[in-house]
């Protein structure tokens, strides 16, 4: 069982960034220019959730001839139960915030 | 202007994320290339070197973190004998002043042993030495087998079936991208019939037992390290007790200020006993049987990989 990350406001950025389109393959930049966060954050948060299993990557070939090919990710079955766990309060804190109430 | 300083932008991107996968440590090495690649794929704009400095920031993140995991084990032993002998003293006789006298000698112990190692090994033109005391300091467990270790064994073997002599030679032979890894790729490379011929000719030619000697040799090198030290402890320790001991010779004529000084002097090859057979062997005893552990692994996938080409 991957231990629990500690969880940050950053890794909480990229985890909703990721649960948006849960099984499409993000680039890092892709995900940088979504969460804001720069390289230097955001690839120890993608290292550190790789190494628990959290999230998965994989090597796609480049859509442009002569590039080498880009390291994708998304998030596991884990990793997507834990986003989902943590987004959740988030969600509920917002509904109250706007005065709705949540189905 | 724009146009000029675009692809000298870019380059300087490139050199940068080149030394970000530079500074990452091995086991890391796919990310540093996920990080060239994206450089690669990113349009020409000022997000360029911004991006590429934050890879730096990341590799040395990286780097320094890997640096700084010396063993809690191996801080507590050292913070402990100090304390556990000045606790001795304190119980059982009550004059620490002793202690404060010995830790000199003590000091001149520990260090002109490392000191020692490392003359012995620079002399046998052994260069690995301040390798295997990074080992040694990051714990036995930083030095076992792993997913790197497994790679690195696979991709030696290969190389010498393929009768190369690095890694590098194997991709190229292969034709495996740098970010794939060996590994990985193994059950799919063993379904090609080229890739077996070549392999079978070198398994003909070069028997795996001398990759496997040699794995194991550089492998021990931390435990050899630690049993020259241990030894080196010893004779240091004595050394110290010898200095020690003419030092109170000076004051042979007022027995108050000669007896605290042998007694210190004494104290020094009981630590260096302390240290040498109580922290450093059952250290080194350990690090001989995680290597042995990591072999017998080795050496079954060994056998089992030539039992698979032939």
């Amino acid at each position: 069982m991957p231990r629990r990350p500690n969880i940050s406001r950053q890794t909480r950025l990229l985890f909703v960034a990721l649960l948006e389109r849960p099984l499409d393959w993000r680039h890092g930049y892709d995900l940088s220019k979504e969460t804001g966060l720069k390289s230097g954050t955001l690839y120890p948060l993608l290292m550190r959730l790789h190494d628990q299993g959290l999230m998965a990557a994989r090597w796609e070939e480049a859509t442009r001839p002569g590039l080498p090919p880009r390291h994708a990710y998304r998030l596991t079955v884990e990793g997507a139960a834990l986003a989902r766990e943590l987004a959740l309060p988030e969600e509920k804190a917002a509904d109250g915030a706007d005065g709705t109430v949540p189905a | 202007m724009t146009a000029l300083v675009a692809p000298l932008r870019r380059r300087l991107a490139r050199a940068l994320t080149r030394h970000a996968a530079d500074s990452l440590p091995t086991h890391r090495a796919a990310w540093g290339e996920a990080m060239r690649a994206e450089v690669d794929g990113m349009a020409d704009g000022d997000g360029l070197l911004r991006w590429a400095l934050g890879c730096v920031m990341a590799g040395y993140r990286e780097r320094l973190g890997a640096a700084a995991s010396v063993s809690g084990g191996m801080v507590v032993r050292m913070v402990l004998l100090p304390l556990l002998l000045i606790g001795l003293d304190a119980v059982f006789g009550g004059r620490t002043t002793v202690i404060l006298h010995a830790l000199p000698g003590c000091g001149f112990t520990v260090l002109a042993g490392a000191w020692a190692v490392m003359a012995i090994g620079r002399r046998r033109g052994d260069d690995g030495v301040i390798a295997a005391l990074r080992a040694v300091l990051a714990g036995p467990r930083q030095a076992r087998l792993g997913p790197d270790g497994l790679e690195n064994f696979l991709a030696q073997l290969m190389a010498a079936l393929c009768q190369g002599d690095g890694p590098d030679l194997v991709r190229r032979e292969l034709s495996l991208p740098l970010g794939r890894s060996i590994f990985g790729a193994f059950p799919t490379l063993l379904h090609d019939p080229h890739v077996r011929m070549v392999m079978v000719a070198g398994l003909a030619k070069q028997p795996l037992g001398p990759v496997l000697e040699g794995i194991q040799m550089a492998r021990s090198r931390p435990e050899a390290v630690l049993r020259r030290y241990g030894d080196a402890l010893i004779w240091m320790g004595l050394v110290a007790t010898l200095m020690g001991v003419m030092k109170a010779l000076d004051v042979l004529g007022r027995p108050e200020a000669f007896g605290p000084l042998v007694a210190g002097a004494l104290v020094g090859i009981g630590f260096s006993l302390v240290c040498a057979k109580g922290v450093v062997r059952p250290l080194a005893d350990r690090f001989a049987h995680d290597v042995e552990d990591d072999m017998a692994v080795y050496r079954r996938i060994g056998a089992a990989l030539a039992a698979e080409v032939r």
